[in-house]
């Protein structure tokens, strides 16, 4: 590694540069792709350092987290994002009925119970690992059969 | 500026080409420090343009150590500490999207990060990409690397020189001037001590002396009236005969294993709740305590029982009955205080491989090896590696020790942030307790559950939308939790039945993980702060060589047979040491539970060695070894004082005389009853907590309310249901409320629990049972809330390791002799029973006497009672004393000093 320390600073340098340069729109695009670029910068673009989002009416801050505050039009917003599959910018029943079942799954989830077929909450009774133990294993955890004496 | 761009361009892509050539090379063919495949450059240039800027950005604030924030015990500024995650798991698993819980909160699903705004849609997909493709992170922890004080010299030199990590070497036997006095090898020992000191030993004590002796310290019961006439004769016959029988007779009784079973239930911190913060009750600990206790009293040889309990889950076994008690033993793995409500799984992760630890090397190896958890141990050749070598072992271990799940879950109880299963018995052996449900009470208890859960839904709806201060607010969130505390009971009555509603049979205990792993050292114990990892081992200090683990196994098996080894060191003197100390009042290493530099060095170094290769040799045999004691000259010396021998030998290390000794609690418990004829010698099933089922204690009540109601649909329902309970509690307990303070009347009759507590009658469900004629092995052993027959005579503190109990004489003690219930009920039945025997008081006197002290009243003794009795009751002129005066005159013997000491 320490034998292409001098390439590899003046790649990082490069590549600052590159990203310099690459902040500034490229002269001989066609106008329609800068459009399409700013735009997707808009979309990707997260709240700068310092800057803080613009709260819609109705927000308060940490009661924006508690979901009877919710903004409808939001909501009805990232639900037909999510379950909008043909794209037609409305639910038939099929997606409707797709959003009531996640709904409903996620609501039984939040009691802190699971019943047949859901799962726990991520990340409860994960061991330090990572691994999710058996916590939830109805009827005890069988124990492993040792050797035959 | 154009063709300078353009050029700049092309020659940027020239050598960006040429650089990233040269990282590959690197990269692809390197590892990183846990193994993995190094990341590849596509894979850096992704994180560092689409993953790293976000983090700084959005999550750095809360998560980072530049900010010092770690919300939720999360960082999220290195690799390492992302996949270690924080309170809630891992945030990253690399190549699982589903597990990597990063990833379900920036999609806003049962997590919403960051919380103020959700992040584009862009954004979420490159982590999910990112995650797929193997998280690769170039922000490589700086692994600290831990560089320990204690050299390989050193440790060899503790080796070499310290007693007590050599193995022990059969003394010779010493040669001593008087000949007649030694009746066993060990008594040799003794006087040579003396001799060398020049003292010689008092005489024998009185054959009633030795023989109260004998019965509490083999079976913690004082002797009857047949058995100290038939002692007395045959010790005039023949001392040494009369001994050696009623020793054999002593340790043939069911009642030695209770005796010895609760010693190692001390050192075993046993106890029926988890204590601390959140004290749930663990309703399966009473099958440990009755394994312990057989254990004892089939003689069990030891070396079998330390592997039992460190590794019985792996053990062969023939049949299932023997594989179910090897898996019961395993809760001695299970049985330590937690801290339920700890919110960092890590940190819990790590406290209990570290309480398992601390109690398995102290317990039987008395050597403290926790100590070396933040740093190398101060005072001993243990590396802080050394601790984490072993602390891998019991990491890569899975300990149950909760309650079993239901179809709703694993529900603990509210506060209880590290929820558990329980491990099945392979064998039908229910909880007597448990409940055998219709198929009609399965369906009500699921519909309670069910309507529970919309409760809490609509709960949640009602304190939406007001401010969380609100009264409002605040009442559905108790409401909130009181439901979820209803659930959690009715789940685990649910999970303790199968689909026909037939319980099943649980235990806590332990197995090894899928997937065992060495354990990462930590800079001062921290649990954010990762050093090297350190391969699964055993301390230097003590083995030859590194261990050989099995592949794919924990390594609990090897460090159970490593413990219960003959080469090993420690593991006999230790145990050859409590057996000395429980029969001669103080081992011969005082510090029973620190066999190291800063405990005491033996008193009788060859003894101490001679003993544990007999003990060895015996084939592990603790029968054997208390035989070998309790019939030596040594054992049956009075305690009678000698300013001579006691200017020379205050502390008696030199063993001159007996030590005069405190009845512990139990016996001085079992002892009430037995005079007052009431002790039921019968082992209860199960227990009082196992009766009380899944709940948390609170101000000494096993009334599990929640369990008793959940029948019940609304709170009418269960308000009826408590009424019921209380109206049938208190016709059963006839006697007044006991000496606990009872501020519960004064409570709001909308609290159910108060109004239940409040009205009680009897003491039956408060962890005290008085009325309980068992003996006190048995009695329920909740942390925080012992039986107060038990706490104010110095019990055993049960969240702790205990090798020696402390022996105080407080005016507590006093008072619970003249005002506790349990004495005034066992006192009226002594006097009772005296009565019905004879009418005549002398005669009286002297089965007082007799019962309570094994021996008649003294002149003196006469007269202070016949003062008593004239004193107390002016009715006491006529010839027989009213009754009151006989249960007074009861309750002061009993209450005397040498009721509860063995002289």
């Amino acid at each position: 590694m320490l034998r292409n320390l001098p390439i590899l600073c003046a790649l990082i340098a490069c590549i600052s540069f590159q990203s310099l340069a690459g902040a500034f729109p490229k002269d001989d695009d066609p106008p329609a792709k800068k459009r399409a670029d700013v735009e997707a910068r808009k979309r990707d673009r997260v709240a700068a350092p310092g800057e803080r989002p613009k709260r819609a009416e109705g927000q308060n801050g940490a009661g924006d987290r508690q979901r009877g505050n919710r903004d409808p039009a939001k909501m009805a917003s990232m639900m037909l994002q999510k379950f909008d599959k043909d794209g037609d910018e409305k639910l038939n029943v099929e997606e409707l009925s797709a959003m009531m079942t996640f709904m409903q799954e996620r609501r039984e989830q939040l009691v802190g119970g699971a019943g047949p077929g859901n799962r726990p909450r991520p990340g409860a009774n994960k061991s330090s690992d990572g691994k999710r133990v058996d916590d939830n294993e109805v009827g005890g955890v069988k124990p492993r059969r040792p050797p035959a004496e | 500026m154009k063709p300078i761009v353009a050029l700049s361009r092309s020659f940027l892509i020239l050598l960006n080409a040429t650089g990233f050539a040269l990282l590959c090379t690197e990269a692809s063919t390197g590892q990183d420090a846990d193994g993995r495949p190094a990341p590849s450059v596509e894979q850096v240039k992704f994180f560092e343009s689409k993953i790293r800027p976000v983090l700084i950005q959005e999550c750095y604030g809360c998560h980072s150590s530049k900010t010092g924030n770690a919300k939720g015990g999360l960082r999220l500024d290195n690799e390492q500490l992302m996949h270690l995650g924080g309170s809630s798991g891992p945030a990253v698993v690399p190549g699982n999207v589903d597990e990597s819980l990063i990833y379900n909160a920036i999609s806003y699903q049962d997590f919403e990060m960051p919380p103020k705004k959700r992040l584009s849609d862009t954004i979420v997909e490159d982590f999910r990409k990112w995650i797929e493709m193997g998280a690769p992170d170039p922000r490589k922890t700086e692994i600290a690397q831990l560089r320990s004080q204690i050299s390989a010299e050193d440790i060899a030199q503790a080796k070499r020189e310290f007693w007590a990590y050599q193995k022990p070497v059969m003394p010779a036997i010493p040669t001593i001037d008087d000949e007649s006095w030694p009746r066993r090898e060990l008594d040799r020992f003794v006087l040579a001590g003396l001799e060398n000191a020049q003292l010689s030993p008092v005489a024998d004590a009185e054959s009633s002396q030795v023989l109260r002796r004998l019965c509490y310290d083999l079976i913690g019961l004082p002797p009857s009236r047949e058995q100290l006439e038939r002692f007395v004769r045959a010790w005039q016959k023949d001392p040494d005969h009369a001994v050696a029988t009623m020793v054999d007779e002593l340790l043939e009784s069911p009642q030695y294993g209770e005796r010895w079973g609760r010693h190692w239930l001390d050192l075993a911190r046993y106890a029926e709740s988890n204590g601390r913060e959140v004290n749930m009750t663990n309703p399966h600990a009473w099958r440990y305590r009755d394994y312990v206790i057989d254990s004892f009293n089939v003689d069990k040889p030891y070396d079998r029982f330390v592997q039992e309990q460190i590794a019985g889950d792996l053990l062969p076994a023939k049949n299932d009955a023997q594989w179910a008690q090897n898996l019961i033993a395993t809760s001695f793995l299970a049985l330590g205080p937690k801290s339920l409500s700890e919110r960092n799984g890590a940190q819990f992760a790590a406290d209990l491989a570290d309480e398992q630890l601390d109690t398995t090397t102290r317990v039987m190896l008395g050597t403290s090896v926790a100590c070396a958890r933040c740093h190398d141990h101060k005072f001993e050749p243990i590396p802080q590696a050394d601790y984490y070598a072993l602390a891998g072992i019991f990491a890569s271990t899975e300990t149950y020790y909760g309650v079993p799940a239901s179809q709703f879950g694993n529900m603990g109880g509210v506060q209880n942030r590290n929820k558990s299963n329980l491990l099945r018995l392979p064998i039908e052996d229910p909880n007597p307790f448990d409940k055998t449900f219709t198929s009609e009470e399965l369906e009500q208890l699921t519909a309670q559950m069910n309507q529970a859960r919309q409760e809490i839904v609509e709960s949640r709806r009602a304190s939406s939308g007001v401010g969380k201060n609100s009264a409002n607010a605040k009442l559905q969130i108790q409401n909130v939790v009181r439901i979820q505390a209803r659930m959690a009971a009715i789940s685990s009555q649910l999970g303790g039945v199968d689909a026909q509603g037939k319980p099943i049979s649980y235990c806590m205990g332990v197995q090894d993980r899928a997937e065992p792993r060495d354990a990462r050292m930590l800079v001062r114990g921290e649990i954010d702060q990762p050093a090297q990892m350190v391969p699964r081992d055993f301390p230097q200090v003590l083995r030859d060589s590194p261990v050989d683990i099995a592949p794919g196994s924990s390594g609990r098996r090897e460090l159970a047979n490593w413990i219960a080894s003959q080469d090993n060191p420690l593991t006999a003197r230790v145990m050859v040491n409590r057996i000395w100390q429980h029969l001669l009042g103080a081992g011969l290493v005082a510090s029973t539970e620190d066999f190291g530099s800063t405990g005491q060095a033996p008193s009788h170094p060859e003894l101490l060695d001679y003993l544990a290769l007999k003990f060895v040799d015996s084939g592990w045999s603790i029968k054997s070894m208390i035989r070998e004691i309790c019939t030596s000259r040594t054992y049956r010396l009075s305690s009678a004082y000698d300013l001579e021998k006691f200017e020379q030998d205050p502390e008696n290390r030199l063993l001159w005389r007996g030590t005069t000794r405190q009845l512990d609690a139990e016996a001085i418990r079992d002892s009430i009853l037995f005079v007052a004829g009431r002790l039921d010698l019968q082992r209860p099933r199960a227990s009082e907590v196992a009766k009380a089922g899944y709940m948390q204690v609170r101000d000494g009540s096993l009334i599990n309310i929640t369990q008793l109601t959940a029948f019940s649909t609304d709170d009418n329902g269960r308000r009826d249901a408590i009424r019921e309970i209380i109206q049938q509690r208190a016709a059963e307990n006839s006697t007044t409320i006991g000496d606990r303070p009872n501020d519960r009347r004064r409570r709001s009759r909308d609290n159910l629990r108060g109004m239940a507590a409040g009205l009680l009658n009897g003491n039956s469900e408060y962890t005290d049972m008085v009325h309980a004629t068992y003996r006190s092995v048995y009695l329920p052993i909740v942390r925080d809330e012992l039986p107060r027959a038990l706490d104010v005579f110095d019990f055993a503190e049960p969240s702790m390791v205990v090798g020696q109990r402390e022996t105080s004489s407080t005016p507590n003690q006093a008072l619970f002799m003249l005002n506790n219930e349990f004495v005034i009920i066992n006192s009226e039945a002594l006097a009772k029973r005296v009565a019905e025997a004879t009418s005549s008081p002398t005669q009286r006197l002297e089965q007082l006497f007799q019962l309570t002290y094994g021996r008649s009243p003294t002149t003196a003794e006469r007269s202070a009672v016949r003062k008593f009795v004239l004193d107390f009751d002016a009715h006491s002129a006529a010839r027989e004393p009213p009754l009151s005066t006989m249960i007074a005159l009861s309750q002061a013997l009993i209450a005397a000093a040498e009721f509860r000491v063995i002289d």
